[in-house]
C-alpha cells in the first residue's frame, strides 16, 4: 500500500528495494561479570524511502540499537553477533557496516547514513555558528566545495526546514528549541544520505513543534527520497508518522507490522498494552490501567518470554520458551513473537480485533 | 448565544463575589490576577523584563482537577511556582481558603502544610545520599513535630502503600538510585502527601516516566482526589492526558490565559485559535492511520510563540493566528462567557465570526488566508 503510494509520486530512487538489511544483531554490554544483552537478535528490513518507527520504553534496547546501527557505539557496547547490511544507492554489492573499521566506515557517514539525536543542543558545537558546522561536514566531503559555497549551501538547507537564511551567522544558543531541533535535521540532510536515523528528535519540544517537525520532515523525504528509523517511546505519534512499526521489549523486537495493523489488529500482548496506554483524543473514555509492573532487569532476564511477568494473557510455557518472531495476521509483514500466536493463531487476532473496536 | 464582557465588568462581577467567598470559601486555592515579572541582565548591563505571566486567574475547588495546558514557554510552571509560592507574584494575591496570605514563617510553614509541590524530574527531587525512609520522615518531622519515632514510623509505612509501593519496609529502605522512574515518582507523591496537604500542583508530573506506567500515575492521582478530597493542579502539555484526569481545562499562551472550561466543551469544541491549533497538533491515532499526507499537510509552518520580553501588541496569538483581524493587532480580546463555565479571550466572539472555528482547520484557515493574501 505504502509502496504504491510512493510510486505516484517522482521519487529520486525506485521504492520497494532494501536499503538495509539488519540479521540477528545482538549487542552486549560488557561490564564486570556476566555480559548484559541489550539487543538480542535483532533482524529487520527497511526499504527505500521508507520510514520505520522503533517504539520501546526505556531500556528496551532502542537507543542501543540505534547506537549500534550508526556504529556510534562505545564501550562496554559490543556488537557480538549479526549483520547491518546496506545497500547502496549505485547498485554495488552490498557492504557489512557492522565488519567496517573506522577508516572505511568514514566513506558512508553523512553521504549514507546520517543520525539526528534527542537533545539537539548537545548535537551542535555551542562555540561555531550553525553555517559553520554546516560548512564543516559539507566541505570534508566535498573537496571542491569553497567556503563561500559551503555557506551558501548551509543557507539553503536551513530554509529546507523553514530557518531564515539570516539565522546562518548565529549560535545555537541564539535559536528556540524548536529551530535547533530543525536545523539539526537539516544538518543530517546536508550530504544527502540514503538513511537518517532519528532518536527520539521530538521528545524535548511540544506538541505544535512536534507536529511542525514531523511535517518537514514527511516533506523532505517526499523530495528526497531517503528511508527513516524514527525511534521513540511515543506509539501514538509513530502510528501517525511511520509506515511500519516494529515494537521493542527487553532487547528484543516482539511485534513489527504496518502502522494501521500494529493500531487496529495488533498481535502481542504488550503491543496491546501499549498502544492502550495512550488515553484517546475524543473517544469516550474508560478507565486504562497500561501495564502493570515494570521492564525487567536485563542483567537477569525472566526465562522464557521476558514479558510474562508482566503479561496479562500468560500460559502454560511462557516462562519456558522464548517464543519466535512469526508472520501472523492479514497484513503483509506482520509479525509477533508470542506462543498465542503459535498455539492458536488466527483465534488471538479476532479478539485483538475486538479490544481494537472498544477503543474508538 | 455568546455574548462578550468587556475586561472591566468580569472584574467587577469577581469583586461583587469577594465578600460570599469570604464567609464560606468555596475555592480552597486561588490565584487572583496574579502576574509575575523577572527582570533579567543582558550581555551589556541591559536589564529587560520578561512577563512570564499576566493577569492569570486559577481557581481549585476541593476535589477538582484543574488541567493547565499550553506550550513550553507559556507560564504554566511559573504560575505553579506562585502558587506553590516559590515565587511571590508581581501583582495580585494567592489566596488560600479565603484569606489571602501574610509573609510570615509560621504562615509559610502552614501554607506549606496544604500546598504541595510535585516536579517533573523524579531523578532530581529526592535526595540522592539518603534512602526513602530518610526522604519520607523529613517532611513528617518538619511538618508534624509532635509525632513520636514510632508513629512517623507507622505514617511512613501507610503512606508507602497508599501509592502501592509494598512491601513497604522493603521499599523505605532504598536508595533511590534503586528505584524505578516510576516509583521514585510515588515516592515523591507520597513525601507531598506526608504533610496532608489539601492541594497538589502537578508540574508535569509524568511526562519523564514510561508510557506504561503513566497510567497508574494518572490513576493514583485520581484515586487521591476520590478518597482523600484534594484538590490537583495538573500541568501538562499531553491534551489527551488531560481529559483523562482533569474536570476542567486552562489554556495559557504566552503568559495569558486564553481560553478554560469543562474539559469536553474546550476539548471539543475550541473557542480559541490557540487551543484549536494545540488540539488538532495533539497525536490522536483514531483519526485514522493512513491519510497521513492529509493529516500533516499544511503544517510545515505553526509557528513559534513570541519573545515575552516584547509580546506582540493587541491579542498576542495574532501573528500566529489565521483569523486575526484589524482588533487582534490593536487591542487585547475581551473574555466572552460561553455559558456552563467555558469562556474565552478572542475578538472573533466579539465580531460574530465564532462560527469559523468549527468550520474548519488551523492549517487550511492558515492556506486560505495565504491564498487570500497572494490574490490580493
Amino acid at each position: 500500500m505504502t509502496v504504491q503510494a510512493e510510486q505516484q509520486r517522482p521519487l529520486p530512487i525506485p521504492a520497494g528495494q532494501a536499503v538495509l538489511d539488519v540479521r540477528g544483531l545482538t549487542v552486549e554490554y560488557a561490564t564486570g561479570g556476566d555480559p548484559v544483552r541489550a539487543c538480542a537478535d535483532i533482524s529487520f528490513t527497511l526499504r527505500r524511502g521508507e520510514i520505520l518507527g522503533v517504539a520501546g520504553e526505556s531500556g528496551s534496547g532502542k537507543s542501543t540499537l540505534i547506537t549500534a546501527l550508526t556504529r556510534l557505539q562505545r564501550p562496554p557496547a559490543v556488537t557480538t553477533a549479526g549483520e547491518i547490511l546496506f545497500h547502496g544507492r549505485d547498485g554495488a554489492p552490498p557492504v557489512d557496516l557492522a565488519a567496517l573499521d573506522g577508516r572505511q566506515l568514514r566513506r558512508y557517514r553523512w553521504t549514507a547514513l546520517s543520525i539526528v539525536l534527542q537533545s539537539a543542543m548537545d548535537a551542535l558545537n555551542p562555540v561555531m555558528r550553525i553555517g559553520a558546522q554546516f560548512a564543516d561536514v559539507l566541505r570534508a566531503h566535498d573537496r571542491s566545495l569553497t567556503k563561500r559555497g559551503a555557506w551558501a549551501r548551509a543557507a539553503e538547507l536551513l530554509a529546507l526546514v523553514g530557518i531564515s537564511a539570516d539565522r546562518v551567522r548565529d549560535y545555537p544558543h541564539q535559536l528556540s528549541g524548536g529551530m535547533r531541533q530543525r536545523a539539526a535535521i537539516a544538518l543530517a540532510l546536508a550530504c544527502r544520505p540514503e538513511l537518517v536515523v532519528m532518536d527520539e528528535p521530538t521528545t524535548a519540544v511540544d506538541v505544535v513543534m512536534q507536529r511542525q517537525i514531523l511535517a518537514q520532515v514527511l516533506r523532505l523525504r517526499r523530495e528526497l527520497g531517503f528511508a527513516v528509523v524514527f525511534v521513540t517511546h511515543d506509539l501514538s505519534l509513530l502510528l501517525e508518522l511511520a509506515d511500519r512499526i516494529a515494537v521493542m521489549y527487553a532487547g528484543r523486537i516482539v511485534e513489527v507490522g504496518e502502522a494501521a495493523a500494529i493500531y487496529g489488529a495488533p498481535r502481542h500482548p504488550y503491543t496491546q498494552g501499549l498502544r492502550d496506554s495512550f488515553p484517546p483524543l475524543r473517544a469516550p473514555l474508560r478507565k486504562l490501567n497500561g501495564i502493570p509492573g515494570t521492564p525487567p532487569d536485563l542483567r537477569r532476564p525472566p526465562a522464557g518470554c521476558p514479558f510474562h511477568p508482566r503479561c496479562p494473557r500468560r500460559t502454560d510455557g511462557c516462562d519456558e520458551r522464548l517464543p519466535a518472531l512469526l508472520p501472523v495476521g492479514r497484513g503483509p509483514g506482520h509479525e509477533a513473537a508470542c506462543l498465542l500466536n503459535e498455539n492458536d493463531g488466527d483465534n488471538g487476532g479476532d479478539n485483538d480485533g475486538e479490544n481494537g473496536g472498544d477503543t474508538r | 448565544m455568546s455574548k462578550p464582557v468587556a475586561e472591566a465588568a468580569s472584574a467587577a462581577d469577581r469583586r461583587a463575589r469577594q465578600p460570599e467567598a469570604a464567609q464560606a470559601p468555596e475555592y480552597v486555592l486561588e490565584a487572583r490576577d496574579v502576574s509575575k515579572h523577572f527582570t533579567v541582565r543582558g550581555a551589556l548591563g541591559r536589564t529587560s523584563v520578561v512577563r512570564a505571566v499576566e493577569d492569570a486567574t486559577v481557581r481549585l475547588r476541593p476535589g477538582q482537577i484543574l488541567a493547565l495546558v499550553g506550550e513550553s514557554g507559556s507560564g504554566k510552571t511559573t504560575l505553579a511556582r506562585m502558587l506553590a509560592r516559590f515565587h511571590e507574584p508581581t501583582r495580585g494575591e494567592i489566596v488560600l481558603r479565603g484569606e489571602p496570605l501574610s509573609g510570615s514563617r509560621r504562615a509559610r510553614r502552614t501554607y506549606h502544610s496544604e500546598v504541595q509541590l510535585i516536579f517533573q524530574d523524579p531523578f532530581g527531587s529526592l535526595n540522592p545520599l539518603h534512602r526513602v525512609r530518610y526522604n519520607l520522615d523529613r517532611a513528617l518531622r518538619l511538618h508534624h513535630p509532635q509525632l513520636s519515632a514510632a508513629e512517623r514510623e507507622e505514617r511512613m509505612t501507610q503512606l508507602l502503600e497508599r501509592v502501592s509501593l509494598t512491601p513497604a519496609a522493603e521499599f523505605a529502605a532504598k536508595f533511590p538510585h534503586e528505584l524505578s522512574g516510576g516509583q521514585r515518582q510515588r515516592v515523591v507523591i507520597a513525601r507531598a502527601l506526608a504533610v496532608e496537604p489539601r492541594v497538589l500542583l502537578g508540574d508535569e508530573p509524568i511526562s519523564m516516566l514510561d508510557v506504561s506506567i503513566r497510567l497508574e500515575m494518572l490513576n493514583l492521582l485520581q484515586r487521591l482526589r476520590t478518597e482523600d478530597g484534594l484538590a490537583l493542579l495538573y500541568i501538562t502539555h499531553d491534551i489527551a492526558s488531560a481529559r483523562y484526569l482533569c474536570d476542567e481545562i486552562a489554556v495559557m499562551y504566552a503568559g495569558q490565559m486564553v481560553e478554560s472550561g469543562p474539559k469536553e466543551d474546550v476539548i471539543a469544541s475550541p473557542q480559541h485559535p490557540y487551543t484549536k491549533l494545540l488540539i488538532e497538533s495533539s497525536p490522536d491515532p483514531e483519526r485514522g492511520v493512513g491519510d497521513r499526507e492529509v493529516f500533516f499537510a499544511g503544517a510545515d509552518e505553526l509557528g513559534e510563540p513570541p519573545s515575552l520580553i516584547d509580546p506582540p501588541a493587541g491579542c498576542r496569538f495574532h501573528p500566529r493566528c489565521p483569523f486575526a483581524m484589524q482588533e487582534c493587532l490593536e487591542q487585547a480580546p475581551p473574555r466572552t462567557e460561553l455559558g456552563g463555565g467555558h469562556w474565552a479571550t478572542c475578538w472573533l466572539h466579539a465580531k460574530g465570526r465564532a462560527g469559523e472555528l468549527a468550520d474548519t482547520t488551523h492549517a487550511a484557515a492558515t492556506a486560505a488566508r495565504r491564498d487570500a493574501l497572494q490574490g490580493a
